[in-house]
């Protein structure tokens, strides 16, 4: 009998240890200290290019998301006559908000020539700075073509188009849309 | 008995009880100081002051002002000072995040650094009194050539992580 009691009441000590561990596990005090690393957030840029054709600007992402289209000076394209070209621009301005470097490549892509099919000829080329005029001297598309434009942050560059109509055209009247997809995207040339 | 015989036994049996209580009259002890000195205990903690961002071109920048584009690095330098007073004192310093969210979606890449003053790299190690004294933590965050433009104006907020100098037992 006297075991017994000996046997329960270690037992009973046992228990109360091990409960007692159990129960100071989640506040094992440890030293530590904390300090914050850095305040603020890091901001992505925007992309923001506007496009001029003459006639007003249009932004080139809206701000939906949806890609924008500019029209170009009429004056400029004008009338056409059978084997004759008419010439017209658009300037691109790099308006990002980008804190580095930030140069974008501007590129003109296949035209398409509408109502007057093959009748229609479109040259494009590149020039560096934001004068239009530069698209109506014929001699620019005289020479080796320059497709693409690079425009640094806060620079321009201009798109040129010249529109010929074949020579032996019977379109006297008719009114074609040319359109010309546009496309301008970012050089990566940060360093690591 | 009269009352002075009495007065008289009451004195003698007073007396007696003084003289019987005397229970550590007169023992020989002898007593000295331990000399053990004083227990202090060590010191954990962890001190920082302000750090800077460059960028690529290793110009500074003002992170409020500052936007990032696709493939740029930039750079977070802050220096700290490691607390860890004890011979038996070891910790982990770690960047702790604090629960902050990834606005960046997986376009953003995060490393960084911890060296001592004497350019020892304390990133995953065990820290102990020696590692104590001045350190640099220099972290480099990358936004991925990969970013579409719905990563445009994205603003990852980086004010919730802290570096955590936590002691070990190992």
């Amino acid at each position: 009998m006297a075991k017994n009691t000996a046997l329960k009441a270690t037992g009973l000590v046992s228990g109360a240890v091990l409960l007692g561990l159990l129960t100071v596990q989640g506040t094992y005090a440890l030293w530590n200290a904390a300090v914050q690393a850095a305040e603020g957030s890091i901001q992505a840029a925007a992309f923001n290019v506007e496009m001029d054709g003459g006639i007003g600007t249009v932004m080139m992402a809206q701000p939906d998301g949806s890609q924008g289209t500019v029209a170009l000076a009429t004056t400029a394209l004008g009338t056409v006559d059978a084997g004759k070209s008419v010439y017209a621009g658009v300037r691109l301005t790099n308006h990002t908000d980008a804190g580095g470097e930030f140069t974008v490549r501007a590129s003109a892509g296949q035209a398409n020539t509408g109502s007057l099919g093959g009748l229609l000829s479109v040259q494009q080329r590149a020039v560096s700075g934001s004068d239009l005029n530069a698209c109506y001297d014929p001699s620019l598309y005289a020479g080796t073509a320059t497709g693409h434009v690079d425009i640094p942050k806060h620079g321009s560059g201009v798109l040129c188009f010249e529109v010929s109509l074949a020579a032996s055209a019977s379109a006297e009247g008719q009114v074609s849309t040319i359109s010309v997809p546009l496309t301008v995207e970012q050089i990566v040339e940060h360093k690591g | 008995m009269n009352k002075m015989a009495k007065g008289a036994l009451a004195t003698g049996v007073g007396v007696a009880l003084l003289l019987g209580g005397g229970g550590t009259l007169a023992t020989w002890n002898a007593s000295a100081d331990a000399t053990a000195g004083s227990i202090v205990a060590g010191e954990l903690n962890l001190v920082s002051t302000t750090g800077t961002w460059t960028n690529a071109a290793g110009v500074q920048i003002d992170l409020q002002n500052y936007k990032i584009v696709p493939g740029e690095t930039i750079k977070y330098s802050q220096p700290l000072e490691i607390k860890l007073d004890g011979p038996e004192l070891k910790a982990t310093l770690t960047p702790d995040l604090n629960g902050s969210t990834d606005s960046f979606r997986g376009m953003a890449t995060y490393d960084y650094s911890i060296k001592s003053a004497a350019g020892r790299e304390l990133k995953g190690q065990i820290l102990t009194q020696k590692d104590a004294g001045a350190a640099t933590v220099t972290a480099t965050v990358t936004l991925s050539k990969d970013a579409k433009n719905d990563m445009q104006k994205v603003a990852q907020d980086v004010s919730k992580i802290q570096y955590n100098l936590q002691q070990v037992i190992r």
